[in-house]
């Protein structure tokens, strides 16, 4: 049996894969580098966008395929990416890139013995991402979903220190779960289809006689439970706040961002290849999404740790990316992708002004900025010091124009409301699968969940706004230039889309 | 080819005192002489431009001009044309020549003033509201008009800012004819959502093809014109607004603000008398007003507030004479009773501010025969009072014939009302002005027992020829105005006049006679308990406080209710939300059973969900 491979469309998987590996080779020839590992990555993600880049130029409807199977009357093709999985994977690889530029090593901490190795993994779970909006058998989901899954387990632990070993364990101990449903459900598709393949055929034929489609049915609820896990999705979601409190931030940035993106990859390959079953399939979905909301939304409103509140804030989003899904259409997918896209984008924003923040705050703590006029490091205490307390965002804007702004434009798309005109854009096309189903209780539901939401991120927002109490934070930000470029590439992102999102939505054709 | 240069004078009347205003307030702090000069000098410029525009204005029919373009808002078209025709042309001769005698006055009267300045500009953006309002042909350009002129008493009432019943009487002036202008403004909204245009021609025109006349419309204009005009219950404005300087209170009595209702009227005279309900009303409230202010001005202790009490008296005749008329008599004989009101009033309040700074204050008590060997005071403070007694051949008895001879030909209920209450008021006013002279020509008067700084000097020099030329102008002018009424062709009826002059002279008569009692003042003859209770305007303040902490106490009924039920809701929810989010966050402490718990649960309930949902 021959199979056809092209490499061009598999960069996007290999680039951070072999990646990874030269990281490691690298780390052996020369130990100890603090800059090196993160050049090699930047260059690997940097060929590994050429492959989604190239696939999003098709047209819709159309798909770049590779490892084709000569079966009979269609080739089979096991990685196939559409214009919407490209732009998953392009998102997947932004959010690695802004992750890895938060981490980019400043000249105080050198944590250098481990530098390769969190580099490393962090490749490995962006070529899991990437590789599962592609893959389209059983087997190589699996494994792909769970490369994607599995580094960040121990990018969590790395630090070693007792919040983030706790995180770890929540992590593993649900993992552990999803991993032992999934394999479930792919053992009952095999039973169900009698193939490894995930595709509108393979289903259809299945779903032909009822104990196999009882089977079918089994298997999909099975396999929406274990991504439920990985999308954060309530009730899977309890390791999201540990997991984001415990981990260093730029490990949480980019658990926010690529993680989510390879959970909705792997749920889209599988729901597009039930949207020839109709909508009834899906119910789940819609529990599942208004569920995460809810909780996501009313837990955030008490948040006072702002990384706590993104954690809640991220599994409320959740529930929005899978919201669209409810609808088996092809809108509802591109839907979601670009609800996706929206909350990425702004969530990696805000966490990159967090990291700037906090590393003040860390700067007027050490006592190295000791002359920095208006650093009343007497006043500061407990949490408020950290730079993690909502109190300490108090009058940002005021003091920098560039991250206070960055901040808010970053709430304000996520709750929906201008100037994030892409929050807003994209909250109506999620709504709207719902709306075109006719599920009205679900849609207003969703609707108090709209106002839910402005509450939680406008009590941040607020804050922004606020006169500075004397002398209580820090003078003038000036962050890293590394976290600066994230905040700067986050912020023109979210304004540029903001001002054009017809610019998003048409990359999906 | 006259139409057109009428047109341009009209715009030129507005234009003029609005630059003016606009230019003098740039100049009032850094140039305060100059900024009085240019009040002066356009306030004459602006008498010229309303000569040049009564010289040109056709003898029939109207003359439209353009302002700042037309507005189509929506449906509603609004022109905000002017529309000047011959009797309007004189009321705003009127006017504008009011304006420029009181400005001539101020720059004698305001001169110690440090705000006189501002003071000057105000009074010129006065006039030309005024003027816009008296010139209008757009229901907008006159609620603008209306509007600013209910700004600009607020500033010229409460000038004396220092002096808290001064703020105090601003204030009332202000709320009671804003309360009021709400009925103005719905009837001006309701007459253009009838039409689809403010444009008058248009509406006069829809109106008089037989449409039903729009009688809710025309008494809820009546409610802004009641307030602003001083008819009860909105009388009790005026007499507090003499807080304000001599030459405001001539102003606003003389020419302007508080006539703005009869223009207002007369203007749409044409809709009125279609609407004999609406005619009614006006009637009842001119005919209560009348009366009910006469015998108040009779028993003032003071002279500017029996002036005042007077003003709403005349006016309340010229609203009575334009609810009485025949549809036929356009309404001409309240405008004329405005036009000679504006002379002898302004006259009368000018005076009274000579008086108050010969005397040290405006009470009779001080102004006891201070009036003697003034040479032009007397003579013409009393052709003022004459023409406002209606004497002949004042211009005063020429006007009031006029309304009279309306009120008789009227055919309505409520022209007979008007009829007697003018009788009433007419004997009645004869009374007070006699009264008035008479005071303040015999006796002697008591000393101010304390010198009071915000009274001017009385005029000396240059000051005085000024003084004395615009009260003389205007003492002349009462005396043989009324001889251009009947150029411009009123006519006398000798029955009708001989019997006004008849009750006129009965009034003058038994104020002579009640003169002759000890003390000297015929109001001695009330009782001291009557006499105190109409000095404080019979407790109406208290009527309107009263009004007032009514509607606030249903306010916070209202607020106590919308706190208690209806904010419930949403308060409930936010706290219900809270303490779910609360709740929900406490059971997230980090410990992985709960998590593996929840992750079992989840995957029960989605395999219950999935089974039971897929068919």
């Amino acid at each position: 049996m021959s199979v056809s491979v092209d490499f061009v469309v598999l960069l996007g998987v290999l680039a951070p894969l072999v990646g990874a590996l030269v990281v490691l080779v690298a780390d052996v020839i020369w130990p100890r580098q603090q800059r090196l590992p993160y050049v090699l990555a930047f260059v690997s993600l940097l060929v590994a966008v050429w492959a989604p880049y190239q696939a999003l130029a098709q047209g819709r409807g159309d798909t770049t395929s590779t490892l084709c199977l000569p079966s009979q009357p269609t080739a089979v093709c096991l990685y196939s990416v559409s214009s919407a999985s490209a732009l998953l994977q392009v998102v997947a690889i932004l959010g690695a890139f802004l992750a890895l530029l938060l981490a980019w090593p400043s000249e105080e901490h050198t944590p250098a013995d481990r530098t390769s190795v969190m580099v490393m993994l962090v490749l490995a779970a962006t070529g899991g991402a990437v590789g599962v909006a592609g893959a389209h058998d059983i087997a190589s989901w699996i494994i792909a979903l769970e490369i994607a899954t599995v580094p960040i387990i121990v990018l969590v632990a790395l630090p070693g220190t007792k919040a983030a070993l706790s995180g770890a364990v929540q992590l593993l101990t649900t993992s552990l779960i999803s991993v032992g449903l999934l394999a479930l459900a792919a053992a009952m598709w095999f039973v169900a289809t009698g193939s490894l393949l995930i595709s509108a055929d393979t289903v259809l034929r299945s779903a032909a006689s009822g104990p196999t489609r009882a089977l079918l049915t089994l298997s999909v609820v099975l396999f929406l439970a274990g991504i439920g896990f990985k999308l954060s999705l309530a009730p899977f979601h309890a390791w999201t706040p540990t997991a984001y409190a415990g981990a260093p931030l730029p490990i949480a940035t980019f658990l926010s961002g690529v993680s989510k993106v390879a959970a909705l990859a792997a749920l889209i390959v599988i729901i597009q290849a039930l949207s020839s079953l109709g909508a009834a399939g899906v119910a789940a979905v819609a529990v599942l999404s208004v569920l995460s909301m809810t909780l996501g939304n009313l837990v955030a409103l008490r948040q006072n740790d702002v990384v706590r509140l993104l954690a809640w804030s991220t599994i409320a989003q959740a529930g929005w990316i899978a919201l669209p899904l409810v609808s088996p259409s092809s809108a509802a997918t591109r839907a979601a992708v670009v609800y996706l896209s929206a909350y990425v984008v702004a969530t990696v924003l805000a966490f990159s002004v967090v990291v700037a923040v906090v590393a003040r705050y860390g700067q007027v703590r050490s006592g190295a900025a000791a002359q920095i006029p208006g650093a009343g490091i007497a006043d500061l205490s407990g949490g408020l010091a950290s730079g993690r307390m909502i109190g300490s965002y108090s009058g940002l804007l005021r003091r920098s124009a560039f991250l206070g702004g960055g901040l808010a434009l970053a709430l304000t798309s996520l709750a929906g409301i201008p100037p994030g005109l892409l929050g807003l854009v994209a909250k109506v096309g999620a709504l709207r699968p719902v709306l075109a189903e006719g599920w009205w209780v679900l849609a207003v539901l969703v609707a108090v969940n709209v106002v839910l939401g402005v509450a939680v991120y406008f009590r941040w927002f607020r804050v922004l706004l606020a006169d500075d109490p004397a002398g209580f934070t820090p003078g003038p930000e000036r962050a890293h230039p590394s976290v600066a470029l994230a905040v700067a590439i986050g912020s023109a992102l979210l304004l540029v889309l903001s001002v054009m999102p017809a610019w998003l939505t048409n990359l999906l054709g | 080819m006259t139409s057109s240069t009428a047109s341009t004078f009209a715009q030129l009347l507005v234009a003029v005192p609005v630059l003016a205003a606009v230019v003098s307030l740039i100049l009032a702090r850094s140039a305060p002489g100059a900024s009085r000069a240019v009040s002066a000098v356009t306030a004459v410029l602006g008498f010229l431009v309303s000569v040049g525009l009564l010289v040109n204005v056709p003898a029939e029919g109207f003359a439209a001009a353009t302002t700042v373009g037309p507005l189509q808002v929506g449906e509603l078209k609004v022109p905000l044309e002017l529309l000047v025709d011959r009797p309007f042309a004189v009321v705003a001769l009127a006017v504008a020549f009011v304006v420029a005698c009181i400005q001539l006055y101020s720059v004698w009267y305001m001169a110690t003033d440090p705000r006189g300045a501002v003071f000057q500009a105000i009074v010129s953006m006065f006039g030309a509201a005024m003027l816009l309002v008296v010139l209008s042909g757009d229901l907008l350009l006159t609620l603008i008009g209306w509007e600013v002129m209910g700004w600009g008493s607020y500033l010229l009432i409460g000038h004396h800012t220092f002096r808290r019943s001064a703020r105090r009487a601003a204030m009332k002036a202000f709320l009671l004819t804003r309360f009021a202008d709400i009925g103005f403004v719905l009837g001006i909204v309701a007459l253009a959502a009838q039409t689809g245009t403010t444009r008058l021609a248009v509406i006069f025109e829809h109106f008089g093809e037989g449409a039903a006349a729009p009688t809710a419309a025309l008494v809820l204009m009546l409610i802004g014109i009641a307030g602003k005009s001083g008819l009860i219950p909105f009388h009790d404005w005026l007499p507090d607004a003499m807080e304000g300087p001599t030459p405001a209170s001539a102003l606003i009595h003389g020419a302007t603000m508080v006539a703005a209702g009869t223009v207002v009227v007369g203007r749409l005279f044409p809709l009125y008398a279609e609407s004999t309900d609406a005619r009614l009303v006006l009637a009842v409230l001119a005919a209560a007003t009348t009366v009910y202010t006469a015998v108040m001005a009779f028993t003032q202790n003071d002279v500017k507030k029996l002036l005042a009490y007077s003003t709403m008296s005349q006016v309340a005749l010229m609203l009575g004479a334009l609810a009485a008329a025949p549809a036929e008599e356009h309404g001409a004989a309240g405008l004329d009773h405005l036009v000679s009101h504006a002379v002898f009033k302004a006259l009368l309040f000018l005076g009274a501010g000579w008086l108050a700074a010969i005397g040290g204050g405006t009470a009779f008590a001080l102004l006891r025969g201070r009036m003697k060997g003034w040479g032009v005071l007397p003579v013409s403070f009393g052709l003022g009072l004459a023409a406002l007694a209606g004497i002949p051949p004042t211009i005063g008895f020429v006007s009031k014939d006029g309304v009279v001879a309306a009120a008789r030909e009227g055919t309505t209920t409520g022209a007979h009302i008007v009829l007697y209450a003018t009788y009433l008021t007419v004997f009645l006013t004869a009374m007070y002005a006699t009264r008035a002279y008479l005071v303040l020509v015999s006796g002697d008067p008591e000393e101010p027992d304390h010198h009071d700084d915000s009274h001017t000097p009385p005029p000396t020099g240059s000051s005085y020829t000024l003084v004395a030329g615009v009260i003389g102008t205007l003492g002349l002018l009462s005396l043989v105005g009324g001889a251009a009424f009947l150029v411009q062709g009123a006519h006398i009826d000798p029955t009708v006049a001989a019997v006004s002059v008849g009750i006129a002279l009965l009034g003058v008569l038994v104020s002579w006679a009640l003169s002759r009692r000890p003390g000297g003042d015929p109001a001695t003859v009330l009782s001291e308990s009557w006499a105190r209770a109409t000095q404080v305007n019979l407790g109406t303040d208290r009527v309107y406080a009263g009004f007032a902490a009514g509607v606030v106490a249903l306010a916070r009924v209202v607020v106590r209710l919308d706190n208690a039920v209806v904010d419930a809701l949403p308060r409930g929810l936010a706290s219900g939300a809270t303490a779910t989010g609360g709740a929900a966050d406490r059971a997230h402490r980090g410990v992985p059973s709960t998590g593996l718990l929840a992750v079992l649960s989840g995957g029960l309930i989605v395999l219950v969900l999935g089974v039971a949902l897929w068919r």
